[in-house]
């Protein structure tokens, strides 16, 4: 295996198979035992043969040349195979650790349940595992998360992201692979590789050298592994989904400040110096109205232009925090208030009647998600036609059925908005743009998924899947109407 | 069978193994150094040796301390029977080439069935199982 390297400067290696060691010398004392008893019942039941083909029993006691080398031969026929057999038996009961196999699971369970860091806890679990089954070379590679798979070919492009792992690539950086290993492979010795994977994601691979060259490991060794290679998946994905929520607060946090700044510099810049023209504008109407009563009405009207001006400030203030289109049409009617329905796309947009209530950061992120996408068919695709499905989902425990047999996220409801057009698709050389990036970063935000892809044929496909929380009591609405 | 039930097959033959041992172990002994009339038809042979009295009992009672050690899955115990059965086997083989040469067709039978008795019980001590397992070799 390349790219593994021993963690530490060797003081950490589990015991080296050495030449004179404790279980070297059980191991092959009780091999030589064996192979010695073997080859006296040989012997034994070559004479026993002998003196029943001779007829003349008391001759065993002395038996001919002939008698022995007839022993001698069976002997020397069967040693090899009966010797390769009882090594492998041997070994299994010397090395492996058939005494309390899952005392070893135990403990490493315990280790991974105080796991702060993978850092310091995989490495001591590396360690442990290759002194309990007395493996030379034992080797845990953390897969690498946040992936984005790019094709290979022009014709398509396929962008998976799973927002509830990875998030985008602007706020979170991808985590790199992790190797950690203890002692080096023995020359010609397997190596025995169990992936990790948990929920089918892959979370790495656990790798076993073997105890002997040509000789691999024990089904029981490997099953035993496999047990660990199991908990090590859960530990791995809990502390992935630590570092995940952690991430996810301080983006929140973080992006909770920058709309505060954002309305802050807002108020301040926009509406604060309106506001202060008005005060202005009504100080000299005052003093102008009785002697300059002209002067007064042209200033009333520059006032009153003044007021629609800081009104749709304000209007544009209420609808970056939540689009009034929503309480107004829906998330159904706010989609369809997103393209012109006499333009050159043909829009179909579909969406369950009525439609249940949703939460407010749910529906807040599906128009946006949706207003990007529909944008970018409109600029971008060349589309003729496109087509829209809002689709809610259950969780799969209520038997709720969706067209593409999909079912919520981990267990909850989700709200599926999928913008598909029959345009050119999306370039295989396409940078991901700010407004992708916006769209992936609401989709992780509420722990969801978003996947842009290429339809095989023509066109492209965005699909967002929104797990949807269920709202707290006393907050519920009802499934809107227009 | 699983391993737990081979390892307890094996260390109720051991049993039965080491009881008959004691048995035959304590009939020496009992017998004192004079040791056993022989074998009839084999009276040149002679009896069993007082020292082999003390060996089968020192064999049988290693034999219930393996045994114990199989039904509760130690390596020890694992150890101990392998020993304690080889030693038993070639004995037992002995025993029936003596057997034959004699004529003693009851004493061949049953040294037969000790033989195959104690190379069972090695077989499933050392017997390992081909389950699939969920790893692949790479190298």
């Amino acid at each position: 295996m390349s790219g593994a390297r021993p963690s530490g400067d060797g003081s950490d290696l589990p015991p080296a198979p050495q030449r004179w060691d404790s279980d070297a010398l059980l191991s092959g004392g009780l091999l030589a035992g064996l192979l010695t008893g073997y080859a006296a019942l040989v012997y034994i039941a070559a004479l026993i043969a002998g003196t029943w083909l001779m007829d003349q029993p008391q001759d065993a006691a002395r038996p001919p040349l002939w008698l022995n080398l007839s022993a001698l031969a069976a002997v020397a026929a069967t040693i090899l195979p009966v010797a390769r057999w009882l090594r492998e038996g041997v070994h299994d009961i010397v090395y492996a650790q058939h005494d309390d196999p899952y005392a070893l699971i135990g403990k490493v369970n315990a280790a991974l349940q105080h796991m702060v860091k993978e850092q310091t806890t995989l490495p001591a679990v590396v360690r442990m595992v290759a002194a309990d089954l007395r493996l030379p070379y034992v080797v845990i590679e953390t897969a690498a998360r946040g992936r984005a798979a790019r094709p290979a070919t022009n014709a398509s492009i396929d962008v998976a992201i799973d927002a509830t792992r990875a998030t985008s690539p602007a706020t979170t950086p991808a985590t790199t692979p992790a190797t950690v290993a203890v002692g080096r492979p023995l020359a010609g010795a397997p190596l025995h590789r169990i992936p990790i994977t948990y929920l089918d994601r892959p979370m790495g691979t656990l790798l076993a050298g073997a105890r002997a060259a040509g000789r691999s490991l024990s089904p029981r060794d490997q099953s035993l592994l496999g047990d660990i290679a199991r908990q090590l998946a859960i530990a791995l994905y809990a502390a992935q989904l630590t570092q995940d929520v952690r991430a996810s607060r301080e983006r929140i946090v973080a992006a909770r400040e920058e709309e505060r700044r954002r309305i802050r510099n807002d108020l301040h810049d926009g509406l604060a110096p309106t506001l202060s023209s008005l005060q202005l504008q009504l100080g000299a109407i005052q003093r102008l109205m009785r002697d300059q009563p002209d002067k007064a009405e042209r200033i009333a009207d520059d006032l009153r232009t003044s007021l629609q001006g800081a009104t749709s400030e304000i209007r544009r203030l209420v609808h970056d925090l939540r689009p009034p289109m929503l309480d107004a049409f829906g998330l159904v009617g706010a989609v369809r208030q997103l393209y012109d329905e006499e333009g050159d796309i043909a829009f179909d947009v579909r969406a369950p009647d009525p439609m249940p209530a949703l939460p407010a950061a749910v529906e807040v992120a599906a128009y946006r998600i949706a207003g990007e996408a529909i944008h970018n068919v409109i600029r971008h695709s060349g589309a003729k036609r496109c087509w829209v499905r809002i689709d809610v989902g259950g969780d799969g425990s209520d038997g709720s059925d969706r067209s593409d047999g999909t079912d919520g996220i981990d267990g909850v409801g989700d709200l599926r908005i999928e913008v598909r057009d029959d345009g050119t698709g999306f370039p295989a050389d396409r940078p991901i743009g700010v407004g992708t990036v916006s769209m992936m970063e609401r989709a992780a935000e509420l722990g969801g998924t978003l996947v842009l892809e290429n339809v095989a044929g023509a066109g492209a496909r965005v699909v967002a899947r929104l797990p949807i929380v269920p709202l707290r009591p006393g907050t519920e609405r009802e499934p809107w109407s227009p | 069978m699983n391993a737990v039930k081979r390892f307890r097959l094996a260390a109720a033959l051991l049993v039965l193994s080491a009881v008959g041992g004691v048995l035959s172990a304590v009939r020496i002994l009992a017998a004192g150094s004079a040791g056993l009339p022989p074998v009839q038809g084999a009276e040149e042979m002679g009896g069993p040796p007082f020292w082999a009295g003390l060996m089968f009992f020192a064999l049988a009672v290693a034999g219930l301390f393996g045994a114990y050690g199989l039904w509760k899955g130690q390596r020890w115990g694992k150890v101990v029977a392998i020993v304690a059965c080889t030693v038993n086997a070639v004995f037992a083989a002995g025993d029936v080439l003596g057997a034959v040469m004699v004529g003693s067709l009851p004493m061949g039978v049953l040294m037969t069935t000790s033989v195959l008795g104690h190379l069972l019980v090695i077989g499933l001590v050392l017997w390992r199982e081909r389950a699939a397992a969920p790893a692949t070799v790479v190298a």
